[in-house]
């Protein structure tokens, strides 16, 4: 089936989310348009994990709701134009990287997979462990898999936790390279600064599940004083909430 | 400082429920084991086959109670190694012995004329049981294997009369099984201390060991649908692991794969045998079929909770749930893997068969209990565990988590089909065939009922993947 040009948008409405008692959302609500890459910025427990969650399908909502395109991210539509990668992903402990990849492309349906699984072996540097089980990598290694498994097929929607950590200099710049060359929509959720800067454009900020504040790279540099670190910004405006 | 230690390593592997509830079982063994009167020569079979199960189970399938956090932290502390041993063998014991006190108690009752005996052979093999453990997880399986039939062939061999053997109480020998227990635990104990007062070392050698390496033969997935990639992996391999949401095992996590072709042509010499000791009446010791049959279906029951213990354990959230929708992949899963148990335990549900067309209607029960319970008994026990305490397995050989009582919940479901086993038994045993048959069908169908209902119910799927997402599986 052929893709449209334009990948699909992402959209949280009014979402909140409860563990028992603790409401880890709090009517958040963000959108990235079609094709955007945007940065998840948050202190720890601010909610940015349950996001990614519940963008991907894996939680439903208490209440709100969420978008990918037209489709609910449950929906088969969503699933199959989203690629999705956790924080401290762990693939398949028993299988090969090989195995790994292989699985992964049958079950998404992919066209000769083998030749997309040698492509990805080859650009992520990962041909001379394509035999080796998955708990002898390093765990630099076993992030580059976790990346090849995330965007084996093409996703033309990428939601992305900590993607550069455990990762090479040299690597970092060849995942950089390849994410900014998908056609597709990205929400990188991230601690790093350095990370948000080099692979999106826009901020989203969320702290204790609520929304704090959205814009682009240079509208954030403009909040703070003259030289002053972008990281020193984002720090005075997550502590001012809490 | 050596009992705060010993607090802190048993309270970090067990809650404070759990061991309230191994005293309750142990008090409870105690009580039964202070009866007397029962007569039934089942214990005379019982005895030995779970002794020989115990001895087996630590070599096979055990290690020791470490979790991942001890290696990065405990074991970098200044403490006394022979402290840190002795407590590592304490939580062992307790993570077996108990139990083996609670299972075995029963059997002291048909010991009443030599309670003082069995009660030293009882504690000599729980040091045993405990030791093996400690000594043997360092092994590889080759060698494992081999320890692990010497260990069974002491006890298996009081039925051919001979009396040095730990089961030897059994078979009016309660003296030589006494010395000959004692030995053994003379011989393992203080092996078993070694290991654990370099367990920081010992342990890192066997896991880079046991981690390292390619696979001999990568499988290829190309060109398959996702259903068949997912028979692929699920239907045709069969996976055994051991310590996810059950006692009973030595306490890191292990699991270990076979090709499901191979494990049916195990499973067929082993019908064959079978069928041919049960048909032909070959003059055992062990000369009662349903003392054999019992034996048989309680084995069973306790294997199969190995099959299930990965199911859920070693499932990746992020990526075979993202390619479809989360509750088809987990009913995909699941189906596949319960019918490749019940294809490989197939052709001993088919001898089970044949002997029942010769006139032996407890067969069939065993038949029917191999062919559809197990299997269903596997789904059951896979989204019982979900609901109750998941656990995800991100490392072998250490303990995925801290054994609770909610774990001890999984094994409910096993429970109706021993107390079936029990009591097809108890009736067959009165003359009345036909009712054991009834209530052997009627069982069956129920599980098989449960499990369809548990599949395809689309709610209680998705409760179970929020339940998972929500329990940190990623």
């Amino acid at each position: 089936m052929e893709r449209s040009t334009l990948p699909p948008s992402i959209e949280m409405k009014g979402v909140s989310r409860y563990y028992g008692d603790f409401q880890a959302l709090k009517n958040l609500s963000f959108k990235l348009e079609p094709g955007e890459r945007c940065a998840l910025l948050g202190p720890n427990g601010a909610g940015k994990t349950t996001t990614l969650k519940i963008l991907v399908g894996l939680l439903s909502p208490s209440s709100g709701e969420a978008k990918i395109g037209d489709f609910s991210p449950s929906s088969e539509d969503s699933r199959r134009m989203m690629g999705y990668l956790p924080d401290d992903a762990s693939p398949y402990r028993t299988f090969s990287v090989r195995e790994n990849m292989e699985y992964i492309g049958a079950l998404r349906g992919i066209d000769n997979v083998s030749d997309k699984v040698d492509r990805l072996l080859d650009s992520l540097q990962l041909r001379e462990y394509e035999k080796s089980k998955v708990g002898r990598l390093s765990r630099g290694n076993v992030q580059k898999l976790a990346l090849a498994l995330a965007i084996i097929h093409d996703p033309s929607v990428l939601l992305l936790d900590e993607p550069l950590n455990y990762l090479d200099i040299p690597t970092q710049e060849t995942v950089i390279e390849y994410l900014k060359n998908l056609n597709s929509t990205q929400l990188v959720s991230t601690h790093i600064m350095e990370v948000a800067t080099r692979l999106t454009d826009r901020v989203i900020m969320i702290s204790r599940g609520t929304f704090v504040w959205s814009g682009t790279l240079e509208e954030l540099k403009r909040l703070g004083k003259e030289g002053e670190p972008i990281e020193r910004i984002v720090a005075r405006m997550l502590t001012d909430v809490l | 400082m050596f009992y705060k230690l010993l607090k802190f390593v048993i309270l970090s592997r067990f809650s404070k429920q759990i061991l309230a509830l191994m005293l309750v079982l142990l008090v409870w063994a105690l009580f039964i084991s202070s009866k007397t009167g029962s007569s039934s020569a089942v214990y005379h079979y019982y005895g030995p086959a779970l002794i020989t199960f115990f001895l087996i189970l630590p070599v096979l399938s055990g290690g020791i109670a470490v979790l991942k956090s001890d290696r990065d932290f405990l074991f970098t502390l200044p403490l006394k190694r022979s402290e840190l041993a002795l407590s590592l063998f304490v939580v062992q014991m307790l993570s077996f012995g108990l139990i083996i006190i609670y299972i075995l108690g029963y059997s002291f009752s048909s010991l009443s004329s030599v309670l003082p005996y069995a009660l030293i052979d009882f504690i000599a093999l729980i040091l045993v049981i405990t030791s093996l453990g400690p000594i043997t997880y360092t092994l590889k399986l080759g060698w494992r294997v081999l320890v692990a039939t010497l260990m069974a062939l002491l006890p298996l061999s009081a039925f051919a009369g001979f009396p040095f053997s730990p089961a030897g109480i059994y078979t009016g020998h309660p003296l030589y099984a006494d010395i000959t227990s004692v030995v053994l635990a003379v011989i393992t104990v203080p092996l078993a201390f070694r290991s654990l007062s370099r367990v920081d070392l010992d342990l890192m050698k066997t896991f880079t060991r046991y981690t390292s390496g390619d696979v001999k033969r990568v499988r290829k997935f190309s060109g398959m649908s996702p259903t068949r990639a997912i028979f692929a992996v699920n239907f045709f391999i069969v996976e055994v692991s051991g310590r996810m949401n059950s006692l009973g095992s030595g306490g890191s996590y292990r699991s270990g794969r076979f090709r499901l072709s191979r494990g049916v042509l195990v499973s067929a010499i082993i019908a064959g045998a079978y069928y041919y000791l049960l048909t032909y009446r070959l003059r055992l010791p062990l000369h009662s079929q349903e003392v054999a049959l019992f034996i048989f279906s309680i084995y069973s029951v306790i294997f199969i909770m190995f099959f299930t213990m990965g199911v859920l354990g070693n499932e990746r959230l992020w990526l075979g749930f993202m390619t479809r929708n989360p509750t088809r992949y987990l009913r995909d899963i699941v189906v596949a893997k319960s019918l490749s148990i019940a294809t490989l335990l197939s052709p001993l549900a088919i001898a089970n068969f044949l002997i029942a067309l010769g006139g032996d209607e407890q067969a069939l029960n065993l038949g029917l209990f191999l062919l559809v319970v197990i299997p269903s008994l596997l789904i059951i026990v896979v989204y019982l565990s979900a609901f109750l305490y998941p656990l995800q397995i991100k490392e072998e050989l250490s303990m995925p988590g801290q054994l609770n009582l909610r774990q001890m919940g999984t094994l409910l479901p096993a429970l109706p089909a021993w107390i079936l086993v029990t009591i097809s038994f108890a009736v067959l045993e009165n003359g009345l065939p036909s009712l054991a048959i009834l209530i052997t069908v009627t069982t069956t169908i129920l599980f098989a009922l449960i499990a369809i209902a548990l599949i395809y119910s689309d709610s209680f799927g998705k409760k179970v993947i929020d339940k998972l997402v929500t329990s940190g599986f990623v």
